[in-house]
């Protein structure tokens, strides 16, 4: 028997560990920067243990029932506690709170653990047995523990179910300990009926944990999600911190509204600026509104149409207060036209000719988009503007993908567009560029902008230096995108693939 | 301290029975309704007609027509030769299709998601010296200028990324297999290349390149068309390629062309399919042009072209050779179950051969094929909405390293749509060989298998690859097709190359048929159209 209680000290040890490990992998994985997370993590919880032996002493009788009661416990609070802190961290703005709170409540717990089950054995050994014991069997489970966390828990159960399957263990060692000391305890029935229900519960939520799991769809988004849609095509989250709003696309993000306005400005004004008298505009992806809105800045403007994908996305900028006063309504507004259809489909169909045609698609990371920057399809974008009209066409970043920024360049001119680069800096996005195209040849001439009022980045003195190309952003190459290549989304992925930032 | 070990263990067995049965209910649960069927489908059997064809031999025809040049068979061989036909200005021609639908292999179906193939489903580019071919392919609108600098339209070569691999419990990019093999497999893989290569722009003694596409092009030296004679297992072994891998591979590409295993294709036949294939001006030797609906683009264009010339729901029987221009027949009309006499100056036997011995009176003069030179296959589509993470790593072709299937093709992977909520259709290849077994005997094995049988086969072989895909699936359609394909068996070549002389001792037949090569490939259904069409204006004074 005393053996059991032994062997309860390398349960409850390994168990112990295993709550430390998953809070602070669990910790780094939302809020980044693992080595504070683990280090904050790891002290709170040894000093919540030593909280937890201070308090020991004030527990003088049934020992063995304050044992039980405790393994209880903990196995409820560990065994949620990575579930309830992955929903809490999407509902819950004191995230770190709730994490400190929890980790300080299991540390003061299983603290309490060692000192009163040595106090439970101390007549059984003698005190060095007593000591040694106790201590080998807690050191073995913590090896154990920490073994097993990386290398089986992790990948095969998930931060989640391991949680819940040491609770598991924490209550099985609960309701072994009522068995086999059933005439030293107090009040047998009651405690034996409460862990055996305990168990149950936990062993269900065991078995539905998958679907719990993928309901959470644990995210890798540092601010608070205010907003989360699955749509037919894609993932929509906006986030929000200290005033920030960014949107993420199937986890890429597509702008902050800290500095969304350097990106739209160089994307519209750079070419619409020098269209004399702009009467139609084509925007290709575009969802937000952000580059309409640009583009209403200029009064001659009778006509956009933009078009997009996703209904939910153009949806959601178009009824969302926050949203709308971000694109000013540009959505809604009487002069633009939403068409929300694929837009390789639209353009091939298409027979309008347009002054000025943006490209806004998302950075081509998935080999459905390369086909939104192939040959093929420039082919058609060039009939959608007439003989003097230009083309704006986001072309991710040439510091990060400076081959890809010049395939697309490349795979512009192989249709006969004559191309002019050009590349800002986005702080959120670092260095960024743009290729404008036309069917003739682009003058920039330091006179050419007539650039509306209000803007907070571009200036006309200024536009002809965003044309210079620093060393370090050009990137040598002489392919062309083809559907039947799509070298693009090949090299896209090579340059990309150190930044971590795409990963569809 | 009264509690003995047996309590102790009761207790301890019950609560890890309590834990290890809720989780081994739970996945019971889930295991059985997964076996419920969540998808509709059916069974598409095309052998009935050949049963009705048979019982209607016995009736006499009713009335009397006159077809100057009558084809029997309106598969891509028969519809290529009325379009030469057609397009040298001949219009007194009639193509006579048994099924309700021209086509044959490269038949197509659609559902409200997409267009997808029954049958063929690409077309490799030709070489550069198949002149008729790119010439073909410029008139259907698909490749522009000529000689080196032809170009093919961007929409319709395969799109990238073309095929992968699973093998060893992952996915790889290229059917040949380059991750997970061993050293020595790598090492066999390099010799077959190379051999390959070397065979490539090898030319026999007549002048000619070894292995040609089409393949009357091919070298008849006989130093070469010695390997006609032994089997490419055989040849494989001679040269010591012993490795599973490879061996795997051969045979792969043994069953996706002929429809029957390396031991028994001819080695001659089995360096063809790698060997036959030269690049074409700025594309190398892999290009290949396909469609949603596969082959059936083509026969879109063709059917809008020949339009007024098919007759479906119709089958020629009873074929007697009277003299020069007098070949009559018998015309059977499925719908209305009547029986025509028929007359004509020419007949172009454009339906597989082995049915010829049943169809024409004299039984001399025959190709000599039979129903066990076909093998059966069977072709599945099944619609279904993927999830993200499967549908943006589909690749054109899909295959299983080691699965008996061929894998699947991506029904709307040459979309030009850049992205969808992910429904679409996927065709399944399934080659019905085994080894020492005829095809007649395999034919039999399968009869009256139901959609139902079929379909959990199909979709195992899915969930094979994509664990958990079936709940995703709608609905799965099943075609079995009986006598699917001619393979090149040992000493078919050499029968190609010298006994079709004979065939012209009945001047008035003729017959333009892939089964002509040995071997069902587009480039073979055009070539004999060409050929065969040329020769009959000839015979009929044309030209």
């Amino acid at each position: 028997m005393t053996y059991l209680l032994l062997f309860s000290v390398f349960v409850v040890a390994t168990c112990g560990l295993i709550y430390e490990l998953i809070t602070g992998a669990l910790a780094s994985y939302l809020l980044g920067d693992s080595v504070t997370q683990f280090s904050t993590i790891i002290g709170t919880y040894l000093f919540a243990m030593g909280v937890g032996s201070y308090f020991s002493k004030f527990f003088y009788r049934n020992l063995l029932n304050v044992f039980i009661e405790i393994e209880i416990v903990i196995g409820i609070i560990g065994g949620f506690s990575a579930a309830f802190l992955f929903v809490a961290y999407e509902y819950v703005s004191s995230f770190r709170f709730i994490l400190y709170t929890i980790i300080f409540i299991i540390g003061c717990f299983v603290g309490l653990e060692i000192p009163l089950l040595m106090r439970i054995l101390k007549d059984r050994f003698e005190f060095k047995d007593l000591v040694s014991k106790i201590f080998t069997y807690d050191y073995i489970g913590a090896l154990i523990a920490s073994i097993s966390f990386p290398l089986l828990l992790v990948p095969y159960l998930g931060l989640v179910r391991s949680a819940l399957l040491f609770g598991i263990f924490n209550v099985a060692v609960a309701l072994m300990t009522i068995v086999v000391f059933k005439t030293e305890i107090k009040s047998e029935k009651f405690l034996r009926v409460k862990a055996i229900l305990t168990l149950i519960i936990m062993v269900i939520a065991f078995g539905y944990s998958e679907r719990l799991v993928s309901s959470l769809e644990v995210q890798n988004y540092r601010e608070r999600i205010v907003f989360k849609k699955n749509t037919s095509y894609q993932k929509i989250v906006l986030t929000q911190s200290h005033g920030d709003m960014k949107l993420y696309l199937n986890g890429n993000l597509q702008f902050s509204s800290k500095d969304e306005y350097r990106y739209h400005e160089s994307l519209v004004h750079v070419g619409l600026g020098q269209i004399d008298k702009p009467r139609r505009v084509l925007i290709l992806g575009g969802g937000d509104g952000l580059a309409a809105r640009e583009v209403l800045k200029y009064p001659s403007v009778e006509e956009i149409v933009l078009v997009d994908l996703d209904d939910q996305m153009t949806g959601l900028f178009k009824s969302n207060p926050i949203l709308t006063s971000l694109n000013q309504n540009a959505l809604t507004h009487k002069k633009v036209q939403v068409v929300n259809q694929d837009a390789f489909v639209w353009v091939k169909n298409n027979r309008r000719q347009f002054d000025f045609v943006i490209v806004d698609f998302p950075d081509p990371s998935q080999f459905a988009l390369g086909k939104l920057y192939s040959r093929t399809f420039y082919g058609y974008l060039m009939s959608t503007v007439g003989i003097d009209g230009l083309i704006a066409v986001q072309s991710t970043s040439p510091y990060v993908a400076k081959k890809s920024f010049q395939i697309i360049v490349n795979t512009l001119n192989d249709v006969g567009l004559y191309t002019r680069p050009y590349h800002v800096y986005v702080p959120s996005f670092g260095e960024w560029g743009y290729v404008l195209a036309s069917r003739i040849p682009i003058e920039i001439k330091d006179s050419t902008w007539a650039l509306p009022a209000g803007l907070q980045f571009l200036s006309q003195e200024m536009i002809p230096f965003l044309f210079q190309f620093s060393k370090d952003l050009i990137g040598e190459t002489k392919e062309v995108n083809r559907l039947n290549n799509q070298v693009l989304v090949r090299t896209f992925e090579q340059e990309w693939e150190n930044y971590g930032h795409y990963e569809n | 301290m009264k509690t003995d070990r047996r309590e102790f263990l009761k207790y301890g067995l019950l609560t890890s029975s309590a834990f290890l049965g809720s989780i081994y209910t739970f996945h019971q649960r889930r295991s059985r309704s997964t076996e419920e069927l969540n998808y509709t489908g059916e069974l598409i059997d095309q052998s009935e007609r050949g049963h009705q064809l048979r019982k209607a031999m016995a009736m006499e025809p009713r009335g009397y027509e006159e077809v100057p040049v009558l084809i029997a068979g309106g598969g891509m061989s028969g519809l290529l030769t009325g379009y030469y036909l057609k397009t040298h200005g001949f219009n007194n021609f009639r193509i006579v299709e048994m099924n309700d639908r021209i086509g044959g292999n490269s038949s197509y179906g659609e559902n409200a998601v997409s267009k997808y193939p029954w049958g063929a489903h690409y077309i490799p580019l030709p070489n550069m010296e198949n002149v008729e071919l790119v010439t073909f392919l410029k008139d259907m609108g698909v490749a522009k200028a000529g000689g080196k600098n032809v170009e093919f339209s961007e929409e319709y070569l395969c799109q990238d990324p073309q095929e992968r691999l699973f093998m060893r419990g992952e996915w790889q990019e290229s059917i040949l297999p380059s991750k997970n093999i061993t050293r020595e497999d790598q090492d066999q893989l390099k010799r077959f290349h190379d051999l390959v290569e070397a065979y490539k722009y090898k030319k026999g003694r007549d002048g000619r390149f070894v292995f040609s596409i089409p393949v009357m092009l091919s070298s008849q030296d006989p130093e070469h068309l010695a390997l006609d004679r032994i089997s490419f297992d055989q040849f494989l072994k001679k040269n010591n390629f012993n490795s599973d891998v490879v061996h795997w591979y051969m045979n792969y590409c043994m069953l996706d062309d002929y429809g029957m295993g390396t031991d028994l294709v001819s080695a001659w036949a089995g360096l063809h399919y790698f060997c036959s294939r030269r690049p074409l001006g700025q594309y190398d030797d892999h290009r290949i042009l396909t469609w949603p609906e596969g082959n059936g683009w083509v026969l879109q264009r063709l059917e809008e072209i020949l339009k007024n010339h098919i007759a479906s729901n119709q089958a020629v029987i009873d074929i007697h050779w009277q003299g020069p221009k007098r070949v009559a027949s018998r015309i059977f009309d499925f719908q209305s179950r009547q029986m025509t006499a028929c007359q004509s100056h020419a007949l172009i036997f454009s339906a597989p051969q082995f049915l010829s011995q049943y169809l024409f009176k004299q039984k001399t003069d025959l190709p000599e094929v039979d129903a066990d030179d076909y093998y059966s296959w069977v072709v599945a589509n099944v619609t279904l909405k993927l999830p993200a993470n499967e549908l943006n790593k589909l690749h054109w072709d899909n295959v299983r390293f080691g699965s008996k299937s061929l894998g699947y093709v991506h029904a709307r992977h040459q979309e030009l749509r850049a992205r969808t909520d992910g429904t679409t259709v996927l065709t399944l290849y399934w080659p019905l060989y085994e080894k020492n077994h005829t095809a007649t005997e395999i034919r039999k094995k399968i009869s009256g298998m139901s959609w139902q049988q079929w379909a959990q086969q199909v979709v195992s072989e899915f969930e094979f690859m994509h664990p958990g895909i079936s709940k995703h699936i709608r609905n799965v359609d099943v075609k079995v097709h009986g006598h699917a394909m001619m393979g090149p068996r040992i000493g078919r070549m050499q029968k190609v190359f010298t006994t079709r002389s004979r065939y012209q001792n009945k001047k008035g037949i003729f017959f333009s048929h892939t089964d002509n090569s040995g071997m069902s490939l587009f480039e073979e259904a055009h070539f004999w159209g060409h050929q065969t069409a040329r020769e009959v204006l000839k015979y009929v004074g044309i030209s």
